[in-house]
């Protein structure tokens, strides 16, 4: 680090938080670049998951509208197939009613076979004993037979082609039947009906007759029951029946069977879009033929076959667990189907469901076809999981390209930082050699032009002041031994002057002593005392001018020596005198 | 001053001068101002007499051969016993303040520059030797010289 342990520190005399190069161009990277493109890179993904959404959302909108209205179109066009279908047994039912109508009115007797093949009940009534491959008969005991019964037996006869013929011709003919309005019944193929049907039953009282009759079908058109218990052991049955009329007598009711598993078997044939299957509904709301599928969907098993334990005294129809219009979960469909021919709705079976129903006009049964709606929605649903999958792959990438990013950032702010901050380091270290004495540095360059400029120009300055600072110690040096020289001449001179004070005044003590003592004895001083003072007088004389010669010859070489220590002209001074 | 005119007999000086012809004419000037006088030329024939002999006063010089004048002072000084204070005139054909700091740190009683006038050597001494003797405080000895 450039300033050592006070990068981080807060320095108070600019007042401003400093922080590392590394960190510096890490944020001044993260300022200049990362944040803008994270910015433009995270709105196009925000578009992008908007865009998905809406593209879902309008794509679920609009596969619901496609497949609203295929349902629909699908529905009523299988309807319409049915229709048709079911048109023609109503139209071979109303061609029954005529044929049977023409063999009332005409006069085909009852051969002596099919008289044979007749057999009266203990209680009263006939049967058809054998099966010849035509039809068999029934009258039933609430009738005392009589000749006339017998000849009505032989003009219905004539209708035993027909009925053989038409029943060959459509696989979806289970059986043709006439009931007499005096419970005569004809019916191909050929059954049993002592086994089968109570000798005094009243046909009159069954559904499959009295739905034609002219309470129930004031119109004398072709109409169509809903599914029943076949008492003649077909199990259950949709017919189609139709009044024969003679004038404004009822002379009875003619009717075609179908099985409900024939109509199931059609519905299961139906070629239906995303696992969807078919069901018809009667006119009360009961569900006359479902497959399998409704029936796990409906919690309901569909009743193909009967267990005929007993005589089916009376007309038997399905419980009201068939009925829509009884069943909560399908209540909603029954009250669409009444608003309108057809439609589709959203219900709730066993999941959520697509019911697209359309009325069959000729019988106003109703066709549903319901499909499971995550069926419906998966292309939907397949494309917004591709369009979040995208998502999240794009995610993904610019996680892991904002984390290389990232990465290649950082380290290129560490390189650039290395690359700023080792010469920086650099010239620290030479700025704080510099401090320290060491003037003579070498700078390693850098190949930031300004930096290796300015680690020049610090070498260069450095330099520069170890050479002005050698100058002045130089300078320093020599002031200083001048000022020594200076000081030991001074020193030399005092102690000179001190030496040549001490040598002038020994002898001067020595003549002033002798002075003095002359002086005081002078009245009574002997010529010999005088004369021996006054030698000692001139022989301190002699010192003193010894003393002053070699006084002038000392100053005479210290002048000519120029900074010379002078020659002393007498001995050294006591150490502490002359310290 | 006047009372000790007739006892300056008992008056003990030591004279220490290794300029002879000084020694001789200051020993005789202080026997003639009647003081009892000892001369001698060096510190160490100095010392060898105070070992046995008792010296009211010193005259001493500083410059001597062998033991210098400031030694004898010192060692003087450093005796414990009647001796360390004898009072002490020194005097020396030197004269400078270092010189005048150190007598007057190793208490010298006067300081007296050659030439002297020996009158006032002998008021000195007289003074130094009177019952109440204006001696200077050695720990802060008058440092002005006493010329005669």
């Amino acid at each position: 680090m450039i300033a050592g342990d006070s990068t981080e520190s807060v320095r108070s005399r600019a007042n401003v938080r400093s922080v590392p190069i590394t960190k510096w161009l890490w944020r001044s990277y993260v300022r200049a670049a990362i944040v803008p493109l994270l910015v433009v890179e995270v709105s196009f993904l925000a578009i992008y998951w908007l865009g998905s959404g809406v593209i879902y959302s309008e794509n679920v909108e609009a596969v619901g509208e496609i497949s609203t209205d295929y349902l629909s179109d699908l529905s009523r066009r299988e309807a319409l197939n049915i229709d048709s279908r079911l048109t023609g047994v109503a139209t071979l039912t109303t061609l029954f009613a005529a044929e049977t109508r023409r063999a009332l009115d005409g006069d085909q007797p009852l051969s002596a076979e099919h008289r044979a093949r007749l057999a009266a009940f203990p209680e009263g009534g006939l049967y058809t004993r054998s099966d010849d491959g035509t039809t068999s008969g029934f009258y039933s005991a609430i009738n005392r037979i009589g000749p006339e019964h017998y000849a009505k037996i032989g003009r219905l006869s004539a209708l035993d082609g027909f009925m053989a013929n038409t029943k060959n011709s459509d696989a979806l003919i289970a059986s043709l039947y006439f009931n007499s309005s005096d419970s005569y019944n004809l019916i191909y193929p050929y059954i049993d009906t002592r086994e089968m049907i109570d000798a005094k039953t009243d046909v009159r009282n069954y559904n499959f007759y009295y739905e034609a009759d002219a309470k129930h079908n004031p119109a004398r058109g072709t109409v169509w029951t809903d599914a029943y218990i076949d008492p003649a052991g077909h199990g259950w049955l949709v017919s189609s029946l139709a009044p024969v009329w003679r004038g404004n007598t009822l002379e009875g009711v003619v009717g075609i069977d179908i099985k409900l598993e024939t109509i199931v078997k059609r519905l299961l044939s139906l070629e239906l879009p995303w696992g969807g299957y078919a069901m018809l509904v009667g006119k009360d709301g009961h569900i006359i033929a479902m497959p399998p599928q409704a029936e796990v969907d409906l919690d309901l098993k569909e009743l193909n076959a009967h267990e005929y334990n007993s005589f089916v005294a009376s007309s038997m129809f399905k419980p009201d667990s068939f009925n829509i219009a009884k069943r909560k979960d399908t209540l909603p469909l029954s009250q669409a189907m009444q608003r309108s021919a057809d439609g589709t709705i959203d219900l709730d079976l066993n999941g959520p469901r697509l019911a697209s129903f359309a009325d069959i006009a000729g019988t106003h049964w109703k066709l549903v076809i319901v499909v499971p709606k995550s069926r419906v929605y998966a292309g939907a649903n397949h494309l917004n999981q591709r369009l979040r999958m995208v998502g999240y792959v794009m995610l993904a990438g610019l996680v892991a390209f904002y984390a290389a990013f990232f990465a290649f950032l950082y380290f290129q702010a560490k390189r650039m930082s290395k690359l700023v901050a080792a010469p920086l380091e650099d010239i620290s270290q030479v700025l704080s050699r510099i401090r320290g004495g060491d003037y003579q540095q070498s700078f390693a360059g850098s190949r930031v032009a300004e930096l290796a400029t300015l680690g020049e120009h610090l070498v260069t300055t450095g330099a520069e002041l170890g050479a002005a600072r050698d100058q002045i110690l130089k300078q320093e040096r020599i002031v200083a031994q001048a000022l020594e020289q200076q000081r030991r001449i001074n020193a030399d001179q005092t102690n000179f002057v001190r030496v040549m004070s001490h040598e002038l005044r020994t002898p001067l003590a020595v003549i002033d002593s002798a002075a003095q003592i002359i002086e005081r004895k002078a009245a009574t001083i002997q010529p010999e005392d005088l004369q021996r003072r006054v030698g000692k007088m001139r022989s301190a004389t002699r010192r003193i001018t010894a003393a002053l010669e070699n006084l002038l010859s000392g100053t005479q070489k210290y002048h000519d020596c120029g900074l010379t220590e002078p020659t002393s002209p007498v001995p050294d001074p006591p150490s502490e005198v002359s310290a | 001053m006047t009372n000790l005119v007739g006892l300056r007999h008992e008056i003990c000086v030591l004279c220490i001068e290794d300029e002879e012809e000084l020694r001789l004419d200051l020993v005789e000037e202080l026997e003639d101002a009647g003081f009892a006088v000892t001369g001698v030329e060096s510190g160490e024939a100095a010392l060898e007499l105070l070992q046995r002999e008792t010296f009211s006063v010193i005259l001493c010089d500083i410059r001597l051969p062998g033991m210098s004048g400031i030694d004898l002072v010192k060692w003087i000084r450093q005796e414990q016993n009647q001796r360390s204070h004898i009072p002490v005139i020194v005097l020396s054909a030197y004269d400078d303040e270092p010189l005048r700091c150190s007598l007057r740190s190793n208490g010298v009683s006067v300081f007296l520059v050659k030439p002297v006038e020996y009158e006032a050597v002998i008021d000195h001494v007289l003074a130094l030797v009177s019952p109440t003797p204006k001696l200077p405080d050695p720990g802060s000895a008058d440092c002005a010289e006493h010329k005669g």
